[in-house]
């Protein structure tokens, strides 16, 4: 566990003497994604190698460990904290024993992630919560009352469950639970309305004449919140595209976005605008992640600033978009 | 009644219905201030606009008054203390047709307004004793000088200055010494991060903010259209107007500015906005066509919010931004009749030249700019002397314990909202409530 952690370190290091720029953003996250999977599998391969051996409850005939949020769009930044579910599946009789077992691996899991430099999540969006660990026809169910009841939260989770990518296990069982989960979304026409206020909703920090609102008091005063300010609208926008149009197999924003352009979704001129701001939202980011901090807007050079004006008017311009394109 | 006393009585009831505006203007400043400062410093805020006035009236009469209009020379009266009236003591003021009482009280209205606004910057932090002695101060050595020159036969009053109702006069003056009060005070606790970063100290009423600001715009048409101090050719009618147009301007220019600024619609910006287009029509209301009294609301309104903003971007604390509101709008609206002052009403009130864009050439604006420094040198120097001697002797902040604590149980003893701060009512009502069940 320790030498993952050197490991995990290490990258943070190697990628902070990097010198990084918007052109090459995608292939960092990619790389940046692969070095965390590699992680996570093995720390969750010990976890269950430690579950077996304590031999607490009944193993499942397969499982899957999947992660949510920015590891599942396979964009996450340095430091990223655990976002992460699971689905099994059994026999009728054995579920209650193999819900023991899951259980225990699943608290192993998120400990070992945590030894090695993956945070716990906030908001308790992790394999430990019962909310996210399930068996299949559970999760099914589960699934079933988010859509039907359309509340506030039942959206969070939808949204969450839309990103969601196996990283251990049998991929086939989180890959069908998406496929069903797509489907069911895109076949209700009002959770799909709902979800546009995902879209529409976050305030885009832009204001006539290319004006950026920066925070004006308190410890962030000066900088602007890059993901809050125009990386969800953009990959929110493009989730519901890709729930709408079926595109399991898509996970990154841009891969979605690549799929919507393929299927002559967009424009050409749109899709380039989008991936500019994307790929200038991600540089943010990661910058700011290495770095420890806000974005602050005196610090971005003229033509950083440029850009980050651009990106920001995209974000605009699809939240004014977003009802006609999903 | 003949057509004098007439005259007379009329002149008299619109003087003192001004002075009743203007005066009114205080419970204006007292919801405005306590609105925008914290809870737990709301009684404090609100009474000392009480005991400010009762200090300026008395100071005002005994020599303040005198030192404004009475007979002297270009720099200060030296006749009339106590009202005494000889021959020609007040003739500075002998254009207004109403007994002296009335001139006095009027005036006395003015001099509160002032010191109200100086007390801005004082906000949260000064000791009560300083009110007292800086109070005294200003209304006889600070406010009364620059009166005496503009108004009461001085220099910049003889070089033709507009000041109709006081851009400078009363508002510039107040804010200067609110300025160098913020700077001598420093910040309030928790204004300010270790790294300068600024953090919001929200006031605890925006409706109390919202209704002081509303009061202070009608208590403003005594304060500029009974500036005329009469009522035969009914031009206070249209200072009146030019007023009011430039508080609306004022207000949608502000909270447009905001909206474009800083991305939110604030409320206490748009009443700040209103203020501040009061303050600068205040010397041009007389002066200027109603196109221009539009032009010089939107501008006051819009600069003051962003003055307002940078100031705190550089660390400045004033927690009311008084300077911003009547500072910088009484500087905007002083130098505007430079520009603006049209011949036709140049004529009519018989003061200075018309401006620059009415083909007047610079002279007035030279007049005006040398108004406006003339005004800030003199309050910025006298004050810095009172208020940094008060904090050398006596101290002008009260202790961090005290500020953290408030000012309403460290300087008066009891809460202005005993409910939401008072662990001992808590504790009383809790005891009643128990026996009653």
């Amino acid at each position: 566990m320790s030498e993952l952690k050197q490991l995990h370190d290490e990258v943070a290091f190697l990628l902070s003497s990097f010198s990084i720029s918007f052109a090459c953003i995608f292939e960092v996250y990619d790389m940046l994604c692969m070095c965390h999977d590699a992680f996570m599998k093995q720390a969750l391969s010990l976890a269950e190698r430690e579950v077996d051996r304590k031999g607490i409850g009944k193993k499942p005939s397969s499982f899957c460990w999947f992660v949510m949020g920015s590891s599942g769009r396979k964009e996450p930044t340095i430091w990223t904290d655990q976002d992460n579910g699971v689905i099994f599946s059994c026999f009728c009789n054995e579920k209650e024993e193999c819900y023991v077992y899951m259980r225990e691996y699943a608290r192993i899991g998120v400990l070992f992630l945590n030894e090695i430099g993956y945070p716990y999540c906030s908001g308790y969006v992790m394999a430990t919560n019962k909310r996210w660990l399930k068996e299949a026809d559970d999760w099914n169910e589960q699934i079933d009352k988010y859509v039907a009841n359309e509340h506030i939260d039942d959206i969070r989770y939808l949204s969450m469950l839309a990103d969601m990518r196996p990283i251990y296990g049998e991929y086939a069982l989180a890959n069908q639970l998406k496929t069903t989960l797509y489907k069911k979304i895109a076949a209700t026409f009002s959770l799909r309305s709902r979800m546009i206020d995902s879209v529409r909703i976050p305030f885009v920090p832009i204001g006539p004449f290319g004006r950026v609102y920066v925070e004006r008091w308190g410890e962030k005063s000066g900088m602007v919140d890059i993901k809050q300010g125009g990386y969800v609208q953009l990959n929110h926008m493009l989730k519901w595209v890709a729930v709408q149009k079926q595109f399991i197999d898509a996970h990154s924003t841009f891969e979605r976005l690549t799929c919507w352009y393929d299927e002559n979704g967009c424009t050409q001129q749109q899709f380039e605008r989008i991936k500019e701001a994307l790929e200038t939202f991600l540089y943010f980011r990661l910058r700011c992640s290495l770095e420890g901090t806000n974005l602050v807007i005196h610090h971005l050079s003229k033509e950083e600033k440029k850009r980050l004006k651009r990106a920001l008017a995209v974000a605009k311009r699809v939240q004014r978009d977003a009802r006609k394109w999903v | 009644m003949n057509e004098v006393q007439l005259s007379l009585a009329l002149d008299s009831l619109w003087v003192m219905l001004g002075a009743i505006l203007v005066i009114g203007m205080q419970v204006g400043f007292a919801l405005l201030e306590a609105g925008s400062t914290r809870m737990k410093n709301a009684g404090h805020v609100a009474g000392k606009q009480i005991l400010s006035f009762a200090i300026a009236s008395l100071a005002f009469w005994a020599a303040g008054f005198a030192i404004t209009f009475g007979k002297g020379n270009g720099f200060i009266g030296t006749e009339g203390w106590f009202l005494k009236e000889g021959t020609e003591t007040f003739a500075s003021l002998s254009w207004a047709n109403v007994p002296l009482e009335l001139k006095f009280l009027f005036q006395l209205a003015f001099v509160g307004v002032s010191l109200a606004i100086a007390w801005g910057g004082f906000a949260e932090r000064a000791k009560l004793s300083v009110y007292f002695i800086f109070g005294t101060i200003f209304t006889v050595a600070i406010y009364p000088v620059i009166g005496h020159w503009v108004w009461g036969g001085g220099w910049l009053g003889e070089m033709g200055m507009q000041d109709f109702a006081g851009s400078t006069v009363v508002h510039l003056q107040g804010a200067i010494a609110a300025l160098v009060a913020t700077l001598l005070l420093g910040p309030r606790i928790g204004k300010f991060n270790k790294d300068g970063t600024p953090n919001y100290i929200p006031g605890h009423n925006q409706v109390y903010t919202v209704i002081g600001g509303f009061v202070l715009w009608v208590g403003w048409f005594g304060f500029n259209a009974g500036s005329t101090m009469g009522t035969a050719d009914g031009f206070f009618g249209y200072v009146a107007l030019t007023t009011n147009i430039a508080a609306a301007a004022g207000a949608i220019a502000s909270i447009l500015t905001a909206k474009w600024l800083v991305g939110k619609a604030d409320i206490p910006a748009m009443v700040n906005g209103v203020l501040a287009a009061l303050v600068a029509i205040t010397a041009a209301c007389a002066f200027v066509e109603p196109w221009a009294a539009a032009v010089i609301g939107a501008v006051a309104g819009s600069f003051t919010f962003w003055t307002s903003v940078y100031f705190e971007r550089k660390g400045i604390d004033d927690p009311i931004y008084a300077f911003s509101v009547h500072g910088i709008a009484g500087i905007v609206g002083t130098i505007s009749t430079g520009f603006f002052a049209s011949p036709r009403l140049v004529e009519i009130t018989g003061i200075g030249k018309p401006g620059l864009f009415y083909g007047g050439g610079t002279d007035q604006l030279i007049v005006q700019t040398v108004g406006v420094l003339g005004a800030a040198l003199y309050v910025a120097i006298v004050s810095f002397i009172v208020l940094y001697t008060l904090k050398k002797t006596i101290g002008l902040r009260v202790t961090p314990e005290q500020e953290i604590s408030g000012l309403d149980i460290s300087e008066h003893g009891s809460y202005g909202y005993p409910e939401q701060l008072d662990p001992a009512y808590k504790q009383t009502t809790t005891v009643v409530s128990s026996r009653s069940s």
